[in-house]
């Protein structure tokens, strides 16, 4: 039994900090859905998606070396069946408009609650 | 916007220093100029002042033979002469003049139409009377003209001789001449006033006649003999011809010429040489002047733009470590809050072991963030004047132990080998402080090297401890390893975290317990920051035991 009101989803995160990956693991799963893959980088992050074709992919936007979070979501923006979510300690407005231009959601850290609103959305869908 | 305005400040600097060397190169062409024209002007003026010299004297000459003519006219006019060869009548007429012929070194002679010699006195021995005199210009006075005969052996001296030279006549017919000699001879009265215009060491005056004989000279050795020189030719006035100048100008009365001579150098040495070193000096003081302007100018300007770049690097910096710091707290804050909600929002569905874990990583989170704001604090204090320390003697084994086992405890996964002497390693160290050189250390060889088993060693070495950890990371780069301990550096580009502060503080707290820390590599192939710590004598009561 999941606490969310939609359908399970097939999630894939990516996060270059290990504790920010559990986290997300961690509440995922209680929240019912599925985390397929955790991905250490971007090229990981579109390497899972790409090959695992997840409902979800939350991630990080800062994860050097390689492609950043908003690289990621241009890559795979015409991914079939992708929401995405910009899942960051970055306040700025540029980088969140660009996020969402690329039909992506930006989202900062620190309220798990928001990022769960923004998924049961996606499941509502 | 930083690119566009240092390409600005470049452009003005160079016009500035291009605008400096102009003023440089036309204030020393003005100088040039100023100069050149000087010594141009001067020498003309040298020029002109010689020639005015040697015109005086010519003019002096020529009146001096004009009067001498007038004279001696005056004597002859008056008298009745027949010319005729030792015509009584006209010796006795001539006696008048032996008062003039006292102490006299040449005489003078009269000569019929046909230049018989008619009379004389102060002749030369073995010169008769009725010879026919062969003097050059002669002719022309029994033609009736005055002269001054050129340059001839004389009849009344064994010196050579010009010839003040009248015709004499009866009524207008010309019946004879008179021909009053004068030696041409360093004790001849104006040759001896010649010798006195000595010009320098190569200059000379010298009076020659139509023949080119010098007549007068300042250069004895000339006298009497063809002045062998181009000048002679040349008309009046100033001339330069090869390593010589020259001035010419005409003595009329005696159809001589008074020509003066010197060499160039000489000439143009009393003016020119000292302008000529004038200008020298002045193009080598302004040359040199010039250029040490330019260069301080230059090395002004560099200082000024190398100033002005790193306080831009700092500026830049700071900015960087703004936004890596503000980013940094929030992610421990993150980790702190999400586990902690997440425990909350799911505490029924979770088991013990899952919210024990949830809520160790709270505690993680926790200490992360702890650090973190305590690298910051800790720098502002060391800007601000400096950390205080609390020193005791302590065994540094016990607090790499403690520190190592600390870190193994938060990263059980972690592979940390210590190796620690067996006799008690003594320093005087603030241990919190040491703890947190410690654990920074350890933090960053564990960011750094993921996977990585780290070595952590504690030896001595030249009286002092020595702390060495290692790890088989990524390593540094050269240029990582020069600015690994300097503020908001992040030495490892790879490292995805930190603020850049933790070798600094680390630094700062080593150096102010009089040790040392350094960090080696070889990209690739791992990297070992080691420190040093003074020994000290074991305390008292350990020293007992």
């Amino acid at each position: 039994m999941r606490p969310g009101s939609g359908r399970p989803l097939r999630v894939v995160i990516a996060d270059n900090d290990p504790d920010a990956l559990d986290l997300l693991d961690l509440d995922l799963d209680l929240e019912g859905h599925d985390v397929v893959g955790r991905g250490r980088n971007g090229q990981e992050a579109i390497d899972l998606c790409r090959e695992l074709n997840p409902d979800v992919l939350v991630v990080d936007l800062r994860m050097p070396p390689g492609p950043n979070g908003l690289v990621v979501v241009e890559e795979l923006r015409d991914h079939p069946g992708l929401h995405m979510v910009v899942y960051t300690n970055y306040r700025d407005a540029k980088l969140s408009a660009r996020a969402e231009r690329l039909g992506a959601t930006y989202l900062l850290k620190g309220d798990l609650r928001t990022l769960r609103t923004v998924i049961d959305k996606i499941t509502a869908g | 916007m930083t690119i566009p305005a240092q390409a600005d400040r470049h452009r003005r600097d160079r016009a500035v220093l291009a605008a400096a060397v102009a003023a440089v190169l036309i204030t020393s062409a003005l100088i040039v100029f100023t100069v050149l024209k000087a010594e141009r002007d001067g020498t003309q003026a040298l020029e002109r002042l010689q020639q005015s010299q040697v015109e005086q004297l010519a003019r002096s000459m020529n009146t001096r033979i004009e009067t001498t003519f007038v004279t001696f006219a005056k004597f002859i006019q008056p008298l009745q002469l027949t010319a005729k060869v030792n015509d009584p009548g006209d010796k006795a007429q001539l006696k008048l003049f032996d008062d003039l012929l006292k102490n006299a070194r040449t005489g003078f002679y009269v000569v019929d139409k046909q230049a018989h010699l008619s009379n004389g006195a102060l002749l030369k021995n073995g010169i008769t009377l009725g010879t026919v005199v062969n003097r050059p210009g002669l002719d022309g006075v029994l033609a009736g003209k005055p002269a001054i005969l050129s340059v001839a052996p004389g009849l009344t001296t064994a010196l050579p001789t010009v010839g003040y030279a009248f015709p004499i006549t009866r009524g207008n017919v010309v019946v004879g001449a008179f021909v009053f000699e004068a030696d041409v001879s360093p004790q001849a009265d104006f040759s001896a006033e010649v010798a006195q215009l000595k010009a320098g060491k190569t200059g000379d005056f010298s009076f020659v006649d139509a023949a080119g004989v010098v007549v007068a000279s300042s250069d004895t050795t000339l006298l009497g003999k063809k002045l062998n020189d181009k000048i002679i030719s040349a008309r009046n006035g100033f001339h330069r011809y090869g390593d010589r100048v020259g001035v010419v100008e005409p003595v009329p009365a005696a159809q001589w010429r008074a020509v003066f001579r010197q060499d160039s150098s000489e000439f143009d040495g009393a003016l020119t040489g000292p302008l000529k070193s004038a200008l020298v000096l002045i193009v080598l003081a302004g040359t040199l002047a010039a250029g040490v302007g330019v260069v301080f100018l230059a090395r002004r300007l560099r200082a000024a733009r190398e100033e002005q770049r790193r306080l831009q690097e700092v500026s830049a910096v700071r900015e960087e470590f703004i936004s890596i710091v503000s980013h940094e707290l929030r992610t421990p804050v993150a980790g702190l809050l999400g586990f902690l909600q997440t425990t909350l929002d799911h505490w029924e569905g979770m088991a013990d072991d899952e919210r024990r874990r949830a809520i160790g990583r709270s505690l993680s989170s926790a200490r992360r963030l702890h650090a973190l704001t305590r690298d910051v604090l800790d720098t502002g204090s060391m800007e601000a004047g400096g950390l205080s320390y609390s020193f005791s003697t302590t065994d540094l084994r016990d607090e790499v132990g403690s520190a190592v086992l600390a870190t193994q405890d938060v990263m059980p996964d972690r592979t940390i080998r210590l190796n620690l002497p067996d006799d008690p390693t003594w320093v005087s160290c603030d241990r919190e402080r040491i703890t947190q050189v410690l654990t920074n250390l350890l933090d960053n060889a564990i960011k750094s090297a993921p996977g990585s088993p780290l070595d952590v060693t504690v030896a001595t070495r030249n009286g002092s401890a020595v702390v060495s950890v290692a790890d088989q990371g990524p390593g540094m780069n050269e240029a990582e390893l020069a600015r690994v301990f300097d503020k908001f550096v992040r030495g490892r580009t790879s490292t995805p975290a930190g603020t850049g502060l933790g070798l600094y503080i680390c630094k700062q707290i080593v150096n102010a317990h009089g040790g040392d820390i350094t960090a080696t590599s070889t990209e690739g192939r791992g990297a070992t920051v080691s420190f040093t710590l003074p020994l000290v004598a074991a305390p008292v009561e350990s020293a007992q035991v």
